[in-house]
């Protein structure tokens, strides 16, 4: 009697278990009731809850299912890449490719991500540790996650959490900032249409990306590799089944393992430290201070351009795509109802997405 | 006499103005939907809408001239 | 405890890789349509 009662779960139960069940319940909630990032959020607080479970085992080296499904998903560093195939398939480089000089505004809201750094040395994390944090800054999901694998795989929970949390507060935390940084003014800046960017450019991009990218940081090799890959899928027109799978099928695929495997990482004994709330404190400073350094390199660049850059499009150099250009678009559109910022606000957002991945290789190589 | 175009590429998904009516600046003549972002298109002077060269659910190109107002 | 000096490396070779790849793409995104063109002028 007794040993049948020993071999079930509910004596094992520790008061941890039940506080990250109640963190699992929450973000299926907010996933469902608040559609919060639903399509990371659902497998995420699920895996959370099942991982929660005593002797099921499932994280448990070498033969756990959700083990093998971090081990070979994650550590192999299988899923981030493909997951970057399959942006690269969806991603329009167009606004981009047409207005040359927004990427460096991809590159000024990266900021962020090194003040987060600092600030995570200060609360005395270590150096590839205050790397994975700090990458959080470039407000992209799965760089963050590949960034934290290799550097820091404790802190994995934590990141992917903020990351993907922020990522959906970007609507919440942007707008005052952008209000605080442009006068009335400002915000009223009209931008040009953008020039239609011919098919050849458009194929191109992808083959002289990747070549640039890689020389100069072998190290986002992977990342890029395939994001280009993905993209050239999409812009060379022959392979649309292959496009189609990598933004569709394949993209879903590894989003229900990845959720889960990052949900699987939360266990009690992982996850409730205090280092946690550093981990989210970092975040989101990281995050302002990605927008508020897009937005004042925007200003800094209108005293050499004659062409004006309205700057509510440099904070949509973090990289949360689409989100943060639809940010600019609304603040825009509320400024003066004929502005259209959203297609030029797409030029930093995935110039952000190359920023946040050079700045993770850049970590990889020094501090791995 | 003056031309509302399309700001960018996208789908047209409210038309919410009739040939005819009187319109201020900046009322709201349509709905562009892209990037799964709804934008409101505003007439860009005050005027009475003479032409509408686009219905519900049309796809439109970038500069494609969608409502002329005089 | 921290290594100060690797951070601050980190830092500088960070910021100016992310700034020096993207103004190396600029570059690389105007010449290679200029050579397009050029192109399109040679097949008319």
């Amino acid at each position: 009697m007794l040993d049948m009662v020993l071999a079930t779960g509910f004596i094992h139960l520790t008061l941890g278990n039940l506080v990250m069940w109640l963190i699992a319940f929450f973000f299926i909630y907010l996933a469902i009731r608040k559609s919060y990032e639903p399509l990371l959020l659902v497998p995420i607080g699920f895996g959370i809850l099942i991982v929660n479970l005593p002797l099921t085992f499932l994280m448990e080296e070498g033969e756990g299912l959700l083990w093998r499904f971090y081990h070979y998903g994650l550590e192999w560093e299988v899923i981030p890449p493909l997951i970057f195939l399959g942006l690269g398939a969806m991603t329009d480089f167009g606004p981009m490719i047409a207005n040359p000089k927004t990427l460096l505004l991809g590159a000024g809201a990266q900021f962020g991500v090194y003040v987060a750094f600092f600030g995570a040395l200060f609360l005395g994390f270590s150096v590839p540790e205050a790397c994975s944090i700090g990458i959080i800054g470039g407000a992209d999901g799965p760089t963050t996650i590949y960034t934290t694998v290799h550097l820091a795989p404790h802190l994995l929970g934590a990141t992917a959490i903020a990351a993907y949390s922020y990522m959906s507060l970007v609507p919440i935390i942007q707008p005052p900032i952008m209000r605080l940084l442009t006068t009335e003014k400002e915000r009223k800046i009209v931008m040009k249409q953008l020039r239609p960017v011919s098919k050849r450019e458009k194929i191109l991009f992808p083959l002289v990306t990747v070549v640039v990218i890689c020389l100069i940081v072998p190290a986002s090799a992977p990342l890029m590799g395939m994001f280009m890959l993905g993209n050239l899928f999409k812009e060379c027109g022959v392979v649309k089944r292959l496009s189609d799978a990598a933004a569709n099928e394949l993209m879903n695929i590894v989003t229900i393992v990845l959720g889960v495997s990052v949900g699987a990482t939360m266990s009690a004994a992982h996850f409730l430290k205090l280092q946690v709330i550093s981990v989210f404190i970092m975040g989101i400073v990281a995050f302002a201070f990605s927008t508020t350094a897009g937005i004042l390199l925007a200003k800094f660049m209108n005293f050499f351009t004659k062409e004006k850059i309205n700057p509510l499009i440099g904070s949509a150099g973090v990289s949360a795509v689409p989100m943060a250009a639809r940010v600019s678009q609304l603040m825009g559109s509320k400024a003066d109802p004929k502005n259209f910022l959203l297609m030029h606000a797409m030029g930093p957002n995935v110039a952000g997405v190359i920023g946040t991945v050079v700045a993770a290789g850049v970590f990889i190589a020094l501090a791995g | 006499m003056s031309e509302v175009t399309a700001p960018m590429a996208g789908k047209i998904i409210d038309v919410k103005v009739e040939v005819g009516d009187t319109v201020n600046e900046d009322d709201e003549l349509l709905i562009l939907e892209a990037m799964k972002m709804e934008m409101p298109l505003v007439a860009s002077t005050s005027g009475r809408v003479k032409e509408i060269r686009c219905k519900k659910g049309d796809s439109v190109g970038a500069d494609d001239i969608l409502v002329v107002i005089e | 405890m921290v290594d100060w000096e690797l951070a601050v490396k980190i830092f500088l070779f960070g910021l100016s890789t992310v700034f020096g790849s993207l103004a190396a793409l600029i570059g690389a995104i105007y010449a290679f349509g200029r050579i397009l063109k050029l192109l399109e002028k040679k097949g008319n």
